[in-house]
């Protein structure tokens, strides 16, 4: 007998939908025929596949084949979740992509390493700031100088 | 003259001053790209090749394939400590790296990954220098209906990869190949899937997708920890390397490495990853020790850290006696040699035979500069694993943003490495793992690609497909592998039972 | 006084801006590659930029952006400055509208040169029962659909010459696209695993060379120098000469001055021995008439060789 998380079966069901509407996303792409293969072919076989594995998980779990466990470790229940560290994390990520072509990779990366490092709760801000300025410059290096590749410098050169 | 002369005179021509430093920046260089994550052997080729066209034929070759297997030895590096892959190949290699590297061993797998590198590397050119035009024509021998049975074959072996339920691991695969055709036919030209978006033209890359699992979501995981206090923590040097069982348990593994990959090399496609991904798929299968994967078994850095390196020597086979590059890094060492008017082809060791030997010198000495290059800085790299988080995460986050863009120059690539993070550490509390869904990304292109091109090829007569041997043997090959698989499996559990 | 200062300051003006035309160029000039590094357009381009180099005194930085026929990358080029110092390669501009690409084509840019044409060649495997072309499209024409013909994607410039084959010779193969490139379908004939395949001679060379393959025919006005043995599909009374070629574009708008200095630099490039000599050697023909508007002219003419083409597998967006 097989161990089956909860949260598998819960996936398995989400993706045997989805695999429904990609068969008729394929479909409408074209399958073609024998002679001329239509580019949704792939993809159909691909969501059927899918469809079929999904649903003998499905059905292999009603008929006992499979131990439903929960998956969720314990130790990690106990531990107190700070959510807004990795917001800040994320918001500071998402910044990099939205500023860069307009401030530069340098600048966009200073701002990056800024908030992850007072996110990870680093106190204070003259050391943040100022191990933050040492990582840009050391980008500006390895990126920049050493393998000079063309990342977007926005004002700043 | 016999392949030994043959040699010697090769030596002779690569130990001149210029070549020898020319290899030695090649090695060092693929090293560094290979380090970081994101930049890939490809962007740091392309960059070389102006230079690589200065110097003559032999050394263009030299330094762009220095460049190419350096990278497979740096990859490693960022994956074992700080869970980010540095290179497609070395994604596997997060999976039981990074544990190693938390629970302090990470020396141990660095310096393993090196040693399996070179041990496979030698055993790769040793393949070349011995087989080379046999293996070219066999490689030539495939076609697409072969490569579909193949592929059939490694999504079937691939499925246990984790190891869980091979039904799940299935439908991941597949999903992920679904996932890769989101974007622009490659046959076709029209869009699929992209919603009307502009952006989506470009397609989900699975680098920034495994980046994003693994690098981004292990920043998120270390954020959750309350704050801590710098503790510089005194490592004792000894610690920091390999110890005898682990030297003992790796033997096995680099030779089954080494093997696969040079099976593989001779594919078309990404000859590392899909090596790296099937080295440790069988590690696991065959283990004795098969609960200790995922959380640290030497055997699952050792295998396909040795496997992607000879898989990569060999892929320069099909290039140097077919003159064809399976590989897109194979490519650009093709225009470095047009650009001589040298043509690689089975004509290249009768009319250019110093340039062949040439090249098999050059790659005994690389891979040996590459090995004494890398074992002292284990030490110092182990070093940095003991690192505290404060430093560390701020600096994973911007080499993953900055190592993604750099994959294709699109910001759209960023944005999928962030979502994936974010989806990442979500599943990694459940503990699901990602990596039959980046399988399936990796293996959905080559499928497609090779699925069409026999469904074409059969030209509606389906009987055409049984006059392909190959195809039927690899077909064949497939029941008996699952056959063989569970009983190996079953031995194991009586073993361990009595 | 004041009429004078400002007089003054209009002049100044002028003069530097027209020492930055004139003395163009001044910072080096970057390149974006529609397809990747180590393709057959990447390596043209490397090849002729070097001199290039030379004739400009700036060097040529090359960017490769590969996606979509080399749509995504020209889209790029589109939206950059006029200023003569970013230029695109692409293959398939002509038909980018058609194709619904994107909805521009090359009258939306400047269009600097296309330094040569590539030759293609019909080529079998080396065991292959045809031994002249003529027999080819008979056994075509009796069998039509049934030998196979390996091939590009749809679109790209192997597949029109294929395709362009058929109907000047009035046959139907079974083609057989993948996207693979020039090397795959030199594998695809040199392994036996095709009947025939139409590949740029350049990347069939070392497979004939190695006695897996043989050149049937080659796709060009007159025949090839340095494979003179080679007949044309015209000499048989096959009018198909579908060439390949790379444009070399810049943003629309380039100032008259920067254009004509860049038309001259290509002009002077094309003609030049060195690449004559790579053009000899890799089966391609220089044409270094094609500057400018003659470019421009070849494009058009192009978009509407390949237009019935497309229609017929339903390519054309309208």
């Amino acid at each position: 007998m097989r161990n089956l998380a909860k949260f598998d079966l819960t996936l398995s069901i989400f993706l045997a939908f989805f695999a429904v509407i990609g068969i008729f996303a394929s479909y409408n792409i074209g399958l073609g025929n024998f002679e001329q293969i239509g580019p949704g072919l792939f993809p159909f076989l691909a969501c059927i596949t899918v469809l079929f594995t999904s649903a003998g998980l499905i059905i292999s779990s009603f008929r006992s084949l499979r131990k439903i466990i929960n998956s969720e470790s314990q130790n990690q229940k106990n531990q107190p979740v700070i959510w807004r560290r990795p917001i800040i994390i994320l918001i500071s990520l998402a910044v990099w992509p939205i500023l860069v072509n307009l401030i530069g990779y340098i600048i966009s990366s200073f701002i990056v390493c800024f908030g992850i490092t007072k996110a990870i709760g680093y106190q204070g801000l003259l050391k943040p700031l100022v191990f933050c300025l040492f990582i840009s410059l050391g980008i500006w290096l390895i990126f920049g100088i050493m393998f000079d590749v063309d990342l977007p410098p926005g004002f700043s050169f | 003259m016999t392949g030994f002369d043959h040699l010697m005179h090769g030596f002779q021509i690569v130990l001149t001053p210029t070549n020898f430093l020319i290899c030695f920046i090649g090695v060092i260089i693929g090293t560094l790209v290979g380090v970081l994550p994101g930049l890939g052997p490809m962007s740091a080729m392309s960059i070389m090749l102006p230079i690589s066209v200065k110097y003559g034929p032999l050394a263009g070759l030299i330094l762009l394939a220095g460049v190419w297997y350096g990278a497979q030895y740096g990859g490693s590096t960022t994956s074992i400590l700080i869970n980010v892959p540095g290179e497609a190949s070395s994604i596997i290699t997060c999976i039981d790296g990074y544990p190693m590297a938390k629970k302090g061993r990470a020396g141990a797998a660095l310096a393993i990954s090196a040693i399996g590198s070179f041990v496979a590397g030698t055993a790769g050119i040793i393949a070349l220098q011995i087989f080379a035009p046999p293996l070219a024509n066999l490689a030539l021998s495939f076609g697409p209906p072969e490569y579909f049975a193949i592929m059939i074959f490694a999504f079937i072996a691939l499925s246990t990869l984790i190891g869980d339920d091979p039904l799940k691991g299935a439908m991941m695969i597949a999903f992920g190949a679904f996932l890769s055709t989101i974007g622009i036919d490659r046959i076709e030209g029209i869009q699929r899937f992209t919603m009307g978006i502009p952006t989506m033209m470009y397609g989900i890359s699975f680098i920034p997708v495994a980046i994003g699992t693994f690098g981004i979501a292990e920043i998120i995981r270390l954020s959750l920890h309350p704050y801590t206090p710098i503790q510089a923590k005194s490592v004792r040097f000894r610690d920091l390397y390999l110890n005898r069982e682990e030297l003992r348990r790796s033997i096995l593994p680099i030779c089954r490495g080494s093997l696969i990959g040079c099976l593989f090399g001779l594919l078309p496609g990404t000859p590392a990853v899909l090596a790296s991904f099937t080295s440790y798929t069988i590690e696991k299968n065959i283990s004795p020790r098969k609960e200790e994967f995922g959380h640290g078994a030497i055997e699952g850095v050792a295998g396909p850290e040795s496997s992607n390196n000879s898989a990569v020597i060999i892929g320069l086979i099909p290039l140097l006696c077919l003159g064809i590059p399976f590989a897109p890094a194979a490519a650009i060492l093709l225009a470095g040699l047009q650009m001589h008017d040298v043509i690689p082809g089975p004509m290249l060791f009768r009319d250019n035979p110093d340039i062949f030997w040439g090249v098999v010198a050059a790659l005994y000495i690389g891979n040996f500069l590459l090995l004494i290059l890398n074992l002292p800085l284990v030490g110092l790299f182990a070093r940095v694993a003991t690192l505290p988080i404060q430093f560390m995460a701020p600096i994973i986050g911007i080499i993953c943003l900055i190592g993604c863009y750099t994959i294709r120059m699109a910001l759209f690539d960023v944005w999928v490495m962030v979502i994936s993070g974010i989806i990442g550490y979500f599943l990694m509390r459940l503990r699901f793992n990602l990596i039959p869904l980046i399988i399936g990304m990796v293996l959905g292109p080559i499928l497609e690609d090779n699925l069409r091109t026999t469904i074409q090829w059969m030209n509606k007569d389906i009987y055409s497909l049984f006059e392909r041997h190959i195809t039927i043997i690899i077909f064949i090959l497939i029941p008996i592998y699952i056959i063989f698989i569970k009983k190996i499996g079953k031995k194991i559990i009586k073993l361990d039972i009595t | 006084m004041k009429k004078l200062y400002f007089i003054f300051l209009i002049s100044v003006i002028l003069i530097f801006y027209t020492k930055e035309i004139n003395s163009f160029p001044i910072k080096p000039i970057k390149v974006i590659v529609g397809y990747e590094a180590g393709s057959s357009t990447d390596i043209a381009a490397r090849v002729i930029f070097p001199i290039l180099e030379r004739d400009l005194g700036q060097p040529i930085i090359i960017i490769n952006k590969p996606g979509a026929a080399s749509s995504i990358a020209m889209r790029e080029v589109y939206k950059e400055k006029p200023d003569g110092y970013t230029w695109g390669v692409s293959c398939s501009v002509s038909v980018f509208k058609l194709l619904g690409l994107m909805p521009l084509d090359h009258n939306d840019f400047s269009i600097l040169a296309i330094p040569s044409l590539g030759v293609a060649a019909v080529a079998v495997p080396a065991k292959s029962p045809f031994k002249s072309i003529k027999e080819l499209v008979e056994y075509a024409k009796e069998n039509p659909g049934k030998l196979r013909c390996s091939t590009t994607s749809k679109g790209a410039v192997h597949w029109m010459q294929a395709k362009n084959f058929e109907q000047a010779a009035g046959v139907k193969f079974n083609i057989i696209p993948n996207p693979g490139g020039a090397s795959f379908i030199a594998t695809q004939v040199g392994g036996g695993h095709v009947d025939l395949g139409v590949a740029s001679m350049a990347a069939l060379r070392a497979q004939r060379d190695a006695g897996n393959l043989r050149f049937l025919a080659v796709m060009a006005e007159t025949r090839v120098p340095g494979f003179e043995e080679i007949p044309t599909l015209k000499e048989n009374g096959y009018n198909a000469t579908y060439v390949s070629w790379q444009c070399y574009l810049a943003p629309k708008g380039l100032p008259s001055e920067i254009y004509e200095r860049l038309k001259q630099a290509f002009y002077r490039t094309a003609n030049s021995q060195e690449y004559r000599q790579w053009c000899l050697k890799n089966a391609r023909i220089p044409t270094p008439e094609y500057i400018g508007e003659k470019a421009i002219k070849f494009l058009d003419e192009d978009r509407e060789v390949q237009k019935p083409i497309l229609e017929e597998i339903g390519a054309i967006k309208k």
